[in-house]
């Protein structure tokens, strides 16, 4: 542009003749010999390669220069345009306005943007208008004053502008822009239904007006140093902010923060987000979290007098174990002559419920123990764990025929002491169930079900029918007579505590006659078979 | 007349009492025991005092057999007080409790105990825990006397 009015000014020197009324560039008389060589040969081109719009104007306010863009950007040939009036290139509505400034302009020309602060618009030949930015100088000859105007689309710009001004409205966030010295240069609709202002009582005034007085005299100071390192952050981290709003009530805030480049000066976004709801959640949460704690804490406390009782109950309940087993023992070894054969069976049967009473106290104990040992995982090689039971029991099952089938196992994290007593339980109760059997068949091994390790023990014993299935892991519930399968009930129940307290799972799969198998996880869902 | 005493057995419990006394006469053992039932006569007994003052005693006591659930004065008190004087000190003294509490085990330990015996509740094993007791402490341990 400004190549242009450098060049057009040299033209002012140059012209003689004032007489332009008539003709285009094309028809331009002047003292040809006056003009340097290459300016005559490329003027017109030189200004017809200016991307912007040309248009010099006189002061009847006739077309009396155009250049090329003109042609495009208005749609008109040059020759429609040669010596029609400036009007006919500004929408209607604009026209008398326009006469106005034109007037004003003659009376005091000097180089400027036109209408500053207007939104200006430009009319082709269609009938269609568009948004434009025009700059103004004059060219004063012998024959008058000229107005030169040079004239560009800013459509694209204008929308890009609209655009951000679309995303600034549809942004949930309040967004306030501020420039360096603390003014409010943009705020969208959000930010006037939040703090209760119209645009108009913002635009241009401090943002300390949105911030509570007491927060006034650091604010200015956290700017700066916004801007002495701006980049893309959330504000006060760490810190409580508040806003303000216009009738002087306040409200708890989180604010993100980045820069903004324009053309002329840096500028910063805030999007300002009221978080009173969330505060009130977060206290809320807060509230009850701490009813948890004091709830958790009950029901340790009341699990700890659970297991001290049943503890010490079994643990009472064992000298007078001792005392009725050795009474009825002296009875039956002194007295054995001296009894007939159904009261040795009587002191028999003592001695019996003394036994089964002592198991189940020991049972009970190991139960209640369960409860409050936290859990150990450590690497435990599974395969190792059930060989070395099987070892253990041999002295037990010496008279037995059973057929072991231990399938190989992986290592888990687990609890070895605890688990060792799960495999304990359920080998026991494999080697019970399985008495009548000849041969005794007990499968041991895993499988990988829907991404988990799941353990089985499986036998060929006397079985049991499903729908007492929910009966089985329940403490004291027996299928079985206790004369049949001796049992206190609860060893299926310590195991599921076990099993429970790994996160995982335990089920079983039975038919009466045919045996059972039971099926354990350890961990919770999704472990992604190891081994 | 001198009391000839090897064991001092404490324990509260008659029946227990009477089925360590069976256990032990079962083999027909010479030692001579005495029975105490709380912990206040036991310690008179081992100190010479209140009833037990000026008694006269010959200086054969070997062991003491102490049950912890004791009125009066509780086994670990009694425990406490033997294993702290300095004369008293040396006699073996072994636990015979229903406990298997590992708080009781530990304290005894830390008390001085000599020996921690749970009491079984199978008539059998519990026969040859206490003939297992008299075997070791009385014939294979060696036991110097405590009263001059």
């Amino acid at each position: 542009m400004q190549v242009a009015l450098v060049l057009l000014h040299k033209l002012q020197q140059k012209i003689y003749d004032p007489d332009l009324s008539a003709a285009g560039f094309g028809s331009l008389r002047m003292n040809r010999t006056d003009l340097p060589d290459w300016v005559q040969g490329n003027l017109r081109a030189l200004l017809d390669a200016v991307p912007d719009a040309i248009v010099v104007v006189n002061e009847a306010g006739k077309i009396v220069i155009v250049n090329a863009q003109v042609e495009t950007l208005f749609r008109y040939t040059r020759d429609q345009l040669l010596g029609a009036p400036i009007n006919s290139l500004v929408p209607e509505r604009y026209r008398e306005r326009h006469l106005k400034h034109r007037e004003d302009f003659f009376r005091d020309p000097h180089l400027r943007a036109m209408g500053m602060g207007l939104e200006l618009y430009a009319l082709r030949s269609d009938g269609s208008d568009f948004p434009v930015e025009i700059s103004l100088s004059h060219l004063a000859t012998g024959s008058g004053t000229f107005v030169i105007s040079i004239i560009r689309d800013i459509s694209s710009r204008r929308r890009a502008e609209e655009q951000f001004r679309g995303l600034l409205e549809s942004a949930p966030d309040a967004m306030v822009i501020v420039d360096q010295q603390g003014k409010i240069v943009l705020v969208n609709s959000q930010t006037e239904k939040l703090f209760g202002y119209g645009r108009n009582e913002l635009l241009g005034h401090s943002v300390e007006v949105l911030i509570p007085e007491r927060f006034h005299h650091v604010h200015p100071g956290h700017r700066a140093g916004f801007f002495s390192d701006p980049r893309v952050r959330p504000m006060g981290v760490g810190l409580e902010l508040f806003a303000r709003r216009k009738d002087k009530s306040e409200f708890p805030v989180e604010i993100s923060l980045s820069p903004l480049q324009t053309t002329e000066r840096l500028l910063v976004t805030a999007a300002i987000r009221d978080i009173t709801d969330r505060k009130q959640i977060e206290a809320e949460i807060r509230v009850l979290n701490e009813e948890l704690q004091a709830r958790v804490a009950e029901l340790a406390a009341s699990n700890r007098e659970l297991e001290a009782f049943s503890y010490s109950v079994s643990h009472d309940l064992r000298a007078p174990l001792r005392q009725i087993d050795g009474f009825s023992k002296i009875l039956l070894e002194e007295g054995y002559d001296s009894l007939s054969p159904e009261l040795r069976q009587c002191i028999q049967h003592i001695r019996q419920g003394t036994l089964n009473m002592g198991r189940l106290v020991d049972d009970l104990l190991n139960f209640s123990r369960l409860g409050r040992q936290p859990l150990q995982r450590h690497t435990v090689d599974m395969h190792k764990l059930v060989n070395g039971l099987i070892a253990e029991m041999q002295q037990e099952v010496q008279m037995r025929q059973i057929q072991w089938h231990i399938h190989p196992l992986s290592t888990v994290a687990c609890d070895p002491v605890l688990v060792k007593q799960v495999f304990l339980n359920l080998i026991s109760n494999a080697v019970k169930f399985t008495r009548p059997r000849s041969p005794a068949v007990i499968e041991i091994g895993q499988d990988c079900q829907d991404d988990q390790t799941v353990f089985w023990v499986k036998d060929n014993g006397v079985g049991f029918n499903m729908k007492y299935s929910d009966k089985l892991f329940g403490v004291f519930q027996r299928l079985h007579l206790q004369d049949e399968f001796e049992g206190t009930g609860v060893g299926l129940a310590s195991v599921q505590r076990i099993v429970h307290k790994h996160g995982g799972q335990i089920w079983v799969e039975a038919e009466v006659d045919r045996g059972a198998t039971f099926f354990f996880t350890l961990v919770p869902a999704g472990d992604n078979c190891n081994g | 007349m001198a009391e000839t005493i090897d064991v001092l057995l404490v324990d509260d419990s008659l029946a227990d009492v009477t089925l360590t006394l069976r256990a032990i006469q079962a083999e027909e053992f010479p030692q001579k025991f005495k029975v105490l039932r709380d912990g206040e006569e036991a310690l008179n007994f081992l100190f010479r005092q209140g009833p037990y003052a000026g008694r006269n005693l010959a200086s054969s006591l070997k062991l003491v057999i102490l049950d912890l659930k004791l009125p009066k004065v509780n086994g670990f008190e009694v425990l406490k007080t033997i294993k702290s004087d300095p004369e008293m000190k040396i006699i073996p003294v072994v636990i015979l409790t229903s406990s298997s509490q590992e708080s009781d085990i530990r304290a005894s330990y830390e008390l001085g105990a000599n020996s921690y015996i749970q009491k079984p509740v199978n008539y059998d094993e519990f026969r040859t825990v206490i003939q297992r007791i008299r075997e070791y402490w009385l014939e294979v341990n060696h036991m110097m006397s405590v009263y001059k």
